[in-house]
């Protein structure tokens, strides 16, 4: 939040930014491989939900966004786990272009430690992008780090049970490291999610989470903002909180 | 694009529906705990905050569960059907311990692995009798593992269990 506040704070706004309001459905299922291996299967798809015209031009309501995340997650204690992904991205900056495919791969390490009644949690992440140039054919490669900080507790007693709600919130800062050869990077602090939602526990349906993300990304070397105000509603199973364990006699 | 996106959603639902996703223990109300249980919290803990009933089955026995936050401190108490105490469980520090029970824990770690880290410690009496739950980070030639181990007041091994290590939940 306050990486939000400060991009939104400086002169980023002045200039002549992108605004859309949307939805976006995300779904992710979490299973177990072997006694430390695990994977992740995550779906979004951003949703520009609201026709607009922005200075003169048109940008009628349409999909923006398509990522398909699988990921293996090696847990290597309760506090600590290691994830790769190879990463499928069908995106576009506004409704008026066309989309790009592209290609990601990305290392991340993922730290958890209780506050409060919470759980608090630290995520950095390497990627390489590669972002298909139609006029050339090339997939020239681009690098990213992430580092997002989140927090989440359950709202009703220690631990989430079926039937109860829990707060989850996190705010992820986007660092452009590298651009191809010939290109010019936009910004270092290239891009912020910050987001806030209330989770419900189903019985038999894993978790269903609703709450406003707010994305901003500079979207090009003048500094103008593309600014997504949307709302993401998620399907999360095996999204585990502590459960309690009966103890032997 | 956004058809793929809901055939999708919908094959995963299914699939998570059919797949059963359960838990082992119900989750009450407080009218529904047995009134002997009801009085003995209030008389025991009368400032506890964030209460929490269960009730779960265990081959034959049936449990009342209760979780509560009392001077800051987490506690799990553990009732028969017949509202009779069965077991308290509450986090202590490993320091706690009577020291001939600490060094006698430690003698076990220390001969069974090339390294150990005690994470947790939790008193825990079943049948009203002082036992001690460890969680333990354990290093030795079959690798790292997390166990769970049940000490008895004098620090005897009784029993252990490696535990299952859940992934950290994160989004995106």
């Amino acid at each position: 939040m306050i990486l939000v506040c400060i991009m939104v704070t400086s002169g980023y706004v002045a200039a002549q930014n992108l605004e859309y309001c949307g939805i976006i459905p995300t779904l992710s299922q979490t299973g177990r491989i072997s006694q430390r291996l695990n994977y992740n299967f995550f779906l979004s798809e951003t949703l520009d939900l609201a026709d607009r015209v922005i200075d003169g031009t048109y940008y009628p309501s349409k999909p923006l966004q398509l990522y398909i995340q699988p990921s293996i997650i090696y847990a290597y204690s309760p506090n600590l786990n290691f994830t790769a992904s190879l990463t499928y991205n069908y995106q576009r900056s506004n409704p008026n272009v066309p989309y790009f495919k592209e290609w990601r791969t990305w290392e991340q390490v993922l730290y958890s430690h209780a506050l409060s009644h919470g759980r608090m949690t630290h995520r950095l992440r390497y990627e390489q992008r590669f972002i298909k140039n139609e006029k050339t054919g090339e997939w020239p490669m681009t690098t990213r780090l992430r580092y997002q900080l989140g927090f989440n507790i359950p709202l009703q007693g220690l631990t989430l049970d079926a039937g109860e709600f829990y707060f989850n919130c996190y705010d992820e800062a986007y660092f452009t490291l590298t651009v191809p050869p010939g290109t010019v990077r936009s910004a270092l602090y290239s891009e912020n999610w910050a987001y806030a939602g209330i989770g419900y526990q189903t019985k038999n349906i894993g978790r269903i989470e609703v709450g406003p993300l707010l994305q901003f990304n500079v979207r090009d070397i003048e500094q103008d903002l593309r600014n997504l105000y949307l709302l993401q509603v998620a399907w999360i199973t095996n999204f585990n909180f502590p459960v309690k364990q009966k103890t032997g006699s | 694009m956004i058809k793929y996106f809901l055939l999708l959603l919908v094959s995963a639902s299914l699939i998570i529906y059919l797949g059963g996703f359960s838990f082992g223990e119900k989750k009450i109300k407080k009218e529904h705990v047995p009134e002997k249980i009801r009085l003995y919290l209030q008389r025991e803990y009368k400032d506890a905050k964030k209460i929490k009933y269960y009730i779960e089955s265990d081959e034959d026995t049936t449990f009342y569960e209760v979780e509560l936050i009392q001077n800051k401190e987490k506690i799990s108490l553990s009732f028969l059907k017949d509202g009779t105490l069965y077991e308290i469980e509450k986090k202590i520090q490993f320091k706690d311990l009577p020291l001939p029970t600490q060094s006698n824990i430690e003698t076990y770690l220390s001969k069974s692995y090339s390294k150990y880290n005690i994470t947790d410690v939790q008193f825990v009496n079943p049948h009203l009798k002082t036992e001690y739950e460890l969680n333990v980070k354990t290093k030795s030639e079959s690798g790292t593992k997390f166990y769970e181990m049940f000490f008895n007041a004098e620090g005897q091994l009784l029993h252990a269990e490696e535990k299952t290590i859940n992934p950290i939940p994160t989004l995106f």
